[in-house]
């Protein structure tokens, strides 16, 4: 998803409409760019533009993540039909690619673009798609990472070539020459975008014929050339990046964008050196993408029955040309249109045009038996004969704090480095250790519930996650603690011997050392000879640790080890 | 009049009553030396047959709080002005002068310097009009006398609100119940008395003496004492109804882990090894192990290829190296289709599944955004099965689990899903509501499992749904850690909106 701010005058006149959207209509038409409308408009401002913010819920259509791609495919729908204009006049621009590029940052795109009249709206406009481009397509710029230059001030051939950290040029927002080393250590960007590089002992840089700096992509482009203001009229915009797909991908949508906003394109002509599989490079991309489906497969998924002419009509709507060739169309697509990888896809663009609404729902015609997974009935069988007995059903989070498993619990680092899944990037510390088990998660509720009517007797089924012999298990679990004066080891034994006789099991118990249980008043429950879980009374030292008052008996259970019970351990490399 | 009954007890309370007048409660129970509870029942039933008259007088009382007892020997601003008054001091010796604590010291300094009685300058500090300091505060201080002796003196009202401001007394209510007989003397003689029975016996039943005697009643405004019933958490409550609302229409149910591979949670899913959502900052990982296994079956490669360059799918594929280290890398399940992945490997078509799932995202907390999540979600696969049967799936969710009339449909975007499509439906209050996702699985997806109909997938938004019908705000109240919610929040049957 990528959020952008557009103004609704702004985009209302790219469309081609005499007078502004409303709100919602234009929400209704952001649905042909699977958009919607995500803030309140703000405005108009002094020159006239009402802010609104648009979310496009598409991660590979980068084309949309402007005013201007989303007013194109709009555009569609009031008679602009079939592909945008792909026109590239020559120009006399060359980049030259050094060979060491090849393991650095190997490919490079380019296009003149002249005629543009920005004022500082457009301009915030252009840096928002360059922004966006950048940022998620371009992978925080290591995938792609677009620069714009006055090109007036650039003579060809360009050299796309690598320099040693030592070289120093003058960077964007600053007054004087910084060396590679010292952009690294002290431009934001470079502190911000070094890591793309750290691995190289050169760097790329673009240098026009006459040594002028033009950038160090993807870093940080030079503080003069680099600069585009109200006064450019003529840009070179290049982008670079590790595919060459991607690349010249980037560069099309960016081009497109200057071209809807007036700009007249050129083409640039890239030469690559004799260690890479391609020589000669024009860029940018002109020919539409090709596709041919059989227009029978579309109609039999989408449940349809539309003539070729009729999704003709509706793919030219969506800017895509289409023509009918006997039993199959023949599909041409814009150039950056690499999202389109499958004949799906062009049922997709065919039902959008149609309008998804337009589409009568069938009822489901899949006959089935429908049922629950037997570790759910199971569950259920439990949670039914807790709550016979009065008990009140809580519901806990699955991640939790490592306080709470490990010292409210007197449990040992050790003992949760074996048996716990610790998060390595938590949020925060409250959400950072699968539970391993509910236990403590229980007496967490009491501790902030010491304010309600006791006797407080409470229990909850649910997944816990443990490890063991280097499998990783997902197992459902029961726990039930009573809190009140008068909970003792004999009153969550009555449960637990309740629980047996119900689910037709027999239980005895073994002496356990484990401590967060008074001695003496403590067990290992084994059901039908498998140890199956714990019972006891809480240590008083742990309940005031939990800041609790009152005694409290606690029983855990491991459903996954209760014979007449159905309820396998999940395991994560298990099928 | 002439008819009235009442058992032995009963009448000797409306007797005590009778000849003492008016009377307090309290008092009555010292007199007859009775229990508070029988004596009130009694008074109730005796109202009620409108025998005696209640009347209720409000007693207002003040209380000293501990701070108050504190301040019995001086308030912190008088104990400040009696050092004072002696010579200006340094402040930072005035803690130890005063013997009070650094935040009461903060209070009655900030007193002071708001009545203008002291200033401070270059660190020292004077009082400013010596005659007002003498008597200041003088008057709150007695009036906390007073109420601590209990005098009786009236006090002003403005005193009072001073002392309650400063949390020195607190306010206290209590009632006065007078209860007074309404009959005249002869018409207590004419009452017939005859014991009642209060708790019919095994005896009584057996030697039939209960048909001699009358039950005694029980007044009917009376409140019982609360139980406390077992009680479902509501939320799982409401799963669960959803649950059976898709069992009703065939779904099974289908199971997952929570920690999952990569593999199977965006591999299988076609999302490229590249893509944003798999990036450290979007997912949560594992510290130990940080790897599983990929086991050793054919659909690997087929998933490995089909992203390579689409394999026999009849797509182009992704167009990079596939590394399977990546596939093997462990999360916590950021999304329920990971259980439908591992279910395409095993199922056989015609199938309907469905899974309620925790899902785990590191998102900053508040109303709108937890770390953890319910999600629900299914797969339908069957011979010829289309794009209109997918929005007849959606609308018959809308229609059956949350009792919507009307549906609407927008373009949305899965990367594992085409066409996708967003559900809304219609609220009869709140309007459209975004209700849930859903998609045709790519070929991409279910072909490397053989798979060769059409896959229908779609999730619910569960956990909004049940905020709409329990009129909850704040997401993180689902996993409320209120007992008193759990106790007393009512109890529904279905799941439907209106």
């Amino acid at each position: 998803m990528v959020t952008i701010d557009v103004s609704i005058e702004d985009i209302s006149k790219l469309i081609g409409l005499d007078k502004t959207l409303s709100v919602d209509d234009l929400n209704d038409l952001l649905t042909l760019a699977i958009a919607e409308v995500d803030s309140d408009p703000v405005g108009p401002d002094e020159n006239g533009h009402t802010k609104i913010a648009i979310e496009i819920k598409t991660s590979n259509r980068p084309d949309f993540w402007s005013a201007e791609g989303i007013a194109r495919v709009i555009k569609g729908k009031f008679g602009e039909e079939g592909l945008p204009d792909l026109s590239v006049i020559e120009s006399k621009y060359e980049i030259n690619v050094n060979p060491e590029l090849l393991t650095i940052r190997p490919y490079v795109a380019a296009a003149v673009v002249r005629g543009l009249t920005f004022d500082d709206f457009l301009i915030k406009q252009m840096i928002q798609v360059q922004d966006k481009l950048d940022f998620s397509f371009g992978r925080k710029r290591k995938r792609t990472s677009i620069g714009i230059y006055n090109i007036n001030m650039l003579e060809s051939p360009i050299e796309y070539t690598v320099v040693d950290r030592k070289f120093k040029f003058q960077p964007l927002t600053f007054d004087h020459d910084l060396t590679v080393d010292e952009i690294f250590e002290k431009h934001p960007k470079g502190i911000e975008y070094r890591h793309i590089l750290d691995d190289f002992k050169k760097v790329p840089m673009l240098i026009d014929k006459n040594g002028l700096v033009l950038s160090m992509p993807p870093i940080i482009n030079s503080n003069d050339v680099g600069r585009v203001t109200t006064q450019t009229t003529d840009v070179l915009v290049e982008t670079t990046g590790y595919s060459h797909q991607a690349t010249s991908q980037a560069l099309s949508v960016i081009v497109q964008t200057l071209r809807d906003r007036g700009g007249i394109i050129e083409s640039v002509k890239i030469n690559y050196p004799d260690n890479y599989d391609i020589s000669i490079d024009i860029t940018p991309e002109t020919d539409p993408i090709r596709f041919d489906v059989n227009i029978k497969d579309i109609n039999k998924y989408l449940g349809v029955n539309f003539p070729g002419k009729e999704m003709v009509k509706l793919l030219r709507m969506r800017r895509i040309e289409a023509k009918v060739i006997k039993d199959k169309l023949t599909v041409l697509l814009p150039p950056w249109r690499k999202d389109i990888i499958h004949w799906v896809d062009i049922s997709e663009e065919v039902a959008i045009a149609a309008d998804y609404n337009s589409f009568e729902p069938t009822p489901v015609q899949v006959i089935t038996a429908g049922k629950l997974d037997k570790s759910s009935d199971d569950e259920n069988l439990m949670r039914q004969i807790l709550i016979g007995m009065g008990l009140t059903e809580v519901f806990n989070y699955t991640l939790t704090s490592k306080e709470v498993i490990g010292e409210l619990m007197n449990r040992e680092e050790k003992w949760i480095d074996s048996n716990c899944i610790e998060i390595s990037n938590p949020v925060n510390a409250s959400y950072a250790i699968l539970r391993p088990d509910l236990l403590p998660l229980l007496m967490k509720f009491l501790s902030v519930n010491t304010h309600n009517e006791y006797p407080q007797k409470i229990f909850e089924t649910g997944e816990c996650v443990v490890k063991d012999k280097k499998k990783i298990g997902t197992r459902l679990m029961m726990s039930t603690v009573l809190a009140g004066s008068n909970e003792t080891f004999e009153t969550i034994l009555r449960i637990l011997d309740r629980v047996c006789v119900l689910l037709g099991v027999t239980y005895e118990l073994k002496n356990t050392e484990l401590n967060c249980y008074i001695p003496g008043r403590r067990a290992i429950v084994i059901i039908d000879g498998i140890e199956a879980g714990h019972i006891g009374e809480i240590h008083p030292e742990l309940i005031v640790k939990n800041g609790i008052e009152v005694p409290i008996s606690a029983l855990e259970l491991d459903l996954s080890q209760i014979s007449t019970l159905n309820c396998p351990v999940k395991y994560t490399n298990d099928i | 009049m002439s008819n009235t009954t009442l058992n032995s007890n009963y009448y000797n309370i409306l007797k005590i009553i009778h000849k003492n007048g008016p009377i307090l409660v309290s008092k009555l129970v010292t007199a007859m030396e009775i229990d508070r509870g029988t004596l009130e029942a009694g008074i109730g039933v005796l109202e009620e047959m409108q025998l005696l008259q209640k009347d209720i007088e409000l007693v207002i009382s003040y209380e000293l709080t501990d701070r108050g007892f504190n301040a019995l020997d001086g308030l912190v601003e008088r104990k400040i002005l009696d050092v004072l008054i002696k010579n200006s001091v340094p402040f930072k010796d005035l803690a130890e002068l005063t013997h009070l604590t650094k935040s009461d010291l903060t209070v009655g300094i900030g007193i002071l310097k708001k009545a203008n009685l002291i200033q401070i300058d270059k660190g020292n500090v004077n009082i400013r009009d010596e005659e007002s300091a003498k008597s200041f505060s003088i008057d709150l201080t007695n009036a906390l006398a007073e109420l601590h002796k209990k005098s009786g003196l009236i006090i002003e009202n403005n005193l009072i609100e001073q002392l309650l401001e400063r949390n020195l007394i607190i306010r206290q209510e209590r009632s006065n119940v007078t209860v007074s007989s309404n009959l005249s003397d002869s018409e207590l003689k004419k009452i017939i008395v005859k014991d009642t029975i209060t708790t019919l016996t095994s005896k009584m039943l057996s030697d039939g003496s209960w048909k001699n005697s009358d039950f005694k009643p029980y007044s009917l405004k009376t409140k019982p004492r609360k139980i406390y019933s077992g009680k479902l958490h509501p939320y799982r409550q409401f799963l669960e109804h959803l649950k059976t609302k898709l069992i009703g229409i065939g779904f099974q149910e289908m199971k997952g882990p929570l920690v999952e591979l990569e593999f199977w949670n965006f591999d299988v899913l076609y999302a490229p090894q590249d893509h944003p959502a798999r990036e450290d900052s979007d997912i949560l990982l594992i510290k130990n192990p940080t790897h599983g296994k990929l086991q050793k079956e054919e659909y690997i490669s087929n998933v490995a290829q089909t992203h390579e360059n689409g394999w026999t799918t009849g797509s182009r594929g992704h167009g990079y190296r596939w590394d399977p280290k990546k596939a093997a890398r462990l999360l916590v399940r950021p999304q329920g289709t990971a259980i439908s992945a591992r279910t395409l490997s095993h199922a056989k078509p015609p199938f309907k599944y469905f899974a309620n799932a925790k899902v785990f995202r590191p998102d900053q907390v508040d109303a709108t955004h937890q770390i953890e999540f319910s999600q629900t979600e299914g797969i339908i696969c069957g011979p010829d099965i289309t794009f209109k049967d997918l929005l007849g799936v959606l609308k018959s969710f809308a229609v059956e689990v949350a009792g919507a009339k009307e549906v609407r449909f927008r373009p949305d975007y899965f990367p594992f899903t085409s066409p996708s499509v967003e559900l809304s439906a219609k609220h009869p209050v709140l309007g459209y509501i975004e209700f849930g996702g859903a998609g045709i699985f790519r070929p991409e997806v279910v072909e490397p499992f053989g798979i060769e109909h059409p896959v229908l997938a779609w999730g619910i938004g569960v956990d909004r749904l049940f905020m709409t019908k329990y009129g909850i705000n704040d997401i993180r109240e689902l996993y409320s850690q209120n007992l008193d919610w759990l106790r007393e929040g009512r109890v529904y049957s279905n799941i439907n909106l209106e």
